[in-house]
């Protein structure tokens, strides 16, 4: 079991030079599910953002996270909560946490599970009502 | 030069084993590291190695010069990352990849989360702050709105690693992964 807390541990690096394609494969799966980047993460990454199944992977969770906050969300181009400066780490932490919030009682998780409509309009009410 | 190796290394060798015989605690020794060796040499042959902890920083300083690229993706290890932290492996490897930044190569990390750790959202700030300031990419993640598979992977600490690449170089790529020993009992849960 992974322990949340690091503290009175020592830790091993392990390093391989084989199996490094499947370790490329999980950290492109994990890109779409970012709902925070930072400008360097997007530049550094821009090869891989341009991928067609990355950017498939991307649009739909967006669409997912569109039905559930409604469209008063200020969105990022590529992410929904993008920063470009240290000055805006806060209002997007911020951004994060409303974002996380929202969607609180809905976990997006697996791709094919749509969105209960239902459930989906009673948040968008609330977050109106806010 | 290498006879002359072999040499010293068996006459070595041959007297462990004669001192061994009248000591058992350094037999016991002996045959622990020579274990450990035989182990290590096992998974070098395999393109695999183990670092214990105080080589660790040793280790990624070599990685650092060989390849240009970095990718890390964190695994529910906010804390690790705090710019406060005690931990001196740490605040060397938080170094040494700033460093990797200044040199003008490309270090990025994806920063998986628990929805619970925006309960305090300044830890985040602060662990944001730290990677904008030192130059390193960073990507949020709420373990939690992964689909159930990689939610899998990430319970079988498959998510808790680094990638090394070079860019358009016949350099083969590698992985690292530090992976979290229980002091005492030396068992490690994130070896692969």
């Amino acid at each position: 079991m992974f322990q949340p807390s690091w503290r009175g541990t020592k830790r091993k690096l392990l390093v391989s030079f084989t199996g490094v394609e499947e370790k490329v494969d999980l950290y492109r799966q994990l890109i779409p599910y970012a709902w925070l980047v930072d400008e360097v993460f997007k530049v550094n990454n821009n090869k891989l953002l341009q991928n067609e199944q990355v950017r498939n992977s991307l649009q739909n969770v967006r669409r997912k996270l569109e039905r559930l906050v409604g469209p008063s969300f200020s969105w990022g181009k590529d992410f929904p909560v993008e920063v470009a400066a240290l000055a805006g780490i806060g209002q997007a932490v911020n951004d994060l946490v409303a974002l996380a919030k929202s969607t609180s009682e809905v976990s997006l998780g697996d791709q094919d599970i749509e969105v209960p409509k239902r459930k989906a309009e009673s948040i968008e009410k609330r977050s109106e009502k806010k | 030069m290498a006879s002359r190796e072999n040499h010293s290394s068996a006459s070595g060798a041959c007297e462990v084993g004669r001192l061994a015989k009248e000591r058992p605690a350094l037999e016991k020794i002996g045959s622990r590291i020579q274990l450990e060796q035989q182990l290590q040499t096992e998974r070098l042959s395999e393109g695999r190695l183990q670092v214990e902890s105080e080589d660790v920083i040793p280790t990624l300083e070599t990685l650092t010069k060989c390849y240009t690229n970095f990718d890390g993706v964190s695994d529910r290890d906010l804390h690790f990352w705090l710019p406060q932290s005690n931990d001196a492996l740490a605040n060397n490897y938080s170094r040494l990849i700033s460093d990797f930044a200044t040199s003008g190569k490309m270090p990025n990390r994806i920063l998986l989360i628990w929805r619970s750790d925006l309960d305090s959202p300044t830890i985040l700030g602060d662990v944001l702050i730290r990677h904008l300031k030192a130059g390193i990419g960073v990507a949020v993640v709420i373990y939690d709105e992964l689909p159930s598979q990689l939610q899998r992977l990430a319970t079988e600490g498959k998510l808790h690693f680094g990638l090394w690449v070079t860019v358009k170089s016949k350099l083969s790529p590698c992985f690292s992964h530090l992976g979290e020993v229980q002091k005492g009992n030396c068992s490690y849960h994130l070896q692969e």
